[in-house]
Order: C-alpha cells, then structure tokens, then sequence
C-alpha cells in the first residue's frame, strides 16, 4: 500500500498530515507505539521543510510526503525543492548537559534518528529526497544500534 | 488536544488527552503560560499519545519557567511508550517524572 500527500509551506499543514498518517497507521494495522514514532519523526521533518527549507509567509510552495509498507517495513519519503540539507549530517545534540545549559531546540533531529531504524537522505535532480524507514511487524520502530539512548 | 484544570490540595493539575504535537504544544502553551508564576504545577500524562519536538519544546519553556519561579513542575502517569520518548530525547532525568497525579497530591510533595 503506497500514499502520497501533497503539503504547503504553512505550519497548519501538519494537523492534516497528523491525520492522514492516523488514517493510513489503521488502514495497515499499525500498533500504536510504531504509529507514535512515525508521527513524532514525521512532524519533525515537515516542520524542518517548512519553516526552515521554504519559509513561510512568502511565496507558496509545495511538498510531498509518501508513506509505503514494503514487507516488514514502513517508509516515509519526504521530497522538497529547498536548498540542499541533509540532516543526517546535523551535529549531534549533547543529551547529557543540564537543563540550563541545554538548547531549547535541538531535540527533533535527534528523535528522528533514534526513533527510525534508517534515516537516509539523497539531493536528486534539485530536489531534498528523505527516506525514514522502520520495522512495523514484530518489532517496535526502533533503530537497530541504540547506544545514544541513554538508560534511565 | 484536551487539556482540563483542576485543583487539588495546593497543586494545579493540568490533565491532556491526545496528542502533544505541534497542533497541541500551542494549546498547553496557552494553558500552562498563565500557570507559571511559581506554586505546584502537575500535568497529567496517562492519556498523552505521544510527545514531538514541539511539545518538548513547551515542556521546557514550563520547567526553566517554574525553576527561576522557585515552583515545582512534575509530569506524572506516563506510559511507557511515551516515557520512552523522553529518555530518546534525554529529558527522561531532566523533567521530575512521578507514577500517577493521586501519589503526588496526596503526598503533598
């Protein structure tokens, strides 16, 4: 089962998306906590195209975001025409500084990260092309190396 | 999301149902921002979905808030999933995390 949603450069633009995922997360059965993380990663990721990628407020711009089951796995592909960003090179967020010396943002790529088991990105044809993968079959969408989660 | 105040002994207990996503981090933003003037502050957690960037983003507004306001700000009855998130993101030891909102108040803590 393969869907595309079409999305602006508008930050509203992700209740919808909130939804569409719910929808598509029951069509396929997804369990909660794998429909959690998609959710989490994915509003992430629109909002990074949106106020960072595009901006908003200018000049309207579009979008994609393709959800597919292949096998044992969800993807998600986002595809925007920005400038080049890839933010599986984004430096990685110190978890481990006290809250007064913690930056207030900083904590979506991270989640990304370590809540999809791959995170790839390609720059094709002028175009940010973003792939999240993760298990949804007797597995809980988990990266496959978890040693940045601290054990608490 | 859902969000619902109460009082209870000298804690203000905000309950949220649904998801803590962009869409609702503006709305506890706007419930909370009142809320942050010091005094005991508990927002209950067992009927959250799950937590995105934006929400933590609130969450940490409230707690530097009520730190410098020498109030308390405790996150209770998370589930497991949604506490996983929070040690994902690393704020797992950085927010006071207790079992259910009853414990707390009753404690008087």
């Amino acid at each position: 089962m393969k869907q595309t949603l079409q999305l602006k450069n508008d930050r509203r633009e992700v209740a919808g998306l909130a939804a569409w995922l719910d929808r598509f997360a029951r069509a396929n059965a997804l369990s909660d906590q794998v429909r959690g993380n998609l959710q989490v990663a994915l509003e992430e990721v629109a909002l990074n195209v949106i106020t960072h990628g595009y901006g908003e407020g200018g000049e309207q711009r579009s979008f994609s975001v393709t959800l597919e089951i292949e096998g044992d796995f969800v993807s998600v592909i986002v595809t925007d025409s920005a400038e080049a960003f890839d933010p599986t090179r984004h430096a990685e967020l110190d978890i481990t500084l006290p809250l007064e010396q913690r930056p207030i943002g900083g904590i979506g790529v991270h989640l990304v990260k370590n809540l999809m088991e791959t995170v790839g990105y390609k720059r094709s044809d002028g175009q940010n092309v973003l792939t999240l993968r993760c298990r949804w079959k007797d597995a809980e969408c988990a990266p496959r190396n978890e040693t940045t989660v601290p054990k608490t | 999301m859902q969000i619902t105040k109460s009082e209870n002994g000298s804690w203000m207990v905000l309950t949220l149902v649904g998801k803590l996503d962009n869409t609702g981090a503006a709305e506890l933003e706007a419930a909370l921002s009142p809320l942050l003037t010091g005094g005991s502050v508990a927002l209950d957690f067992t009927e959250v979905e799950y937590v995105t960037s934006s929400g933590f983003r609130t969450l940490m507004v409230g707690l530097k808030q009520q730190s410098a306001n020498k109030g308390q700000f405790v996150l209770a009855g998370m589930s497991a999933p949604v506490r996983r998130f929070f040690d994902i993101a690393g704020l797992g030891r950085v927010f006071k995390i207790e079992a259910d909102v009853q414990t707390l108040t009753k404690a008087g803590a």
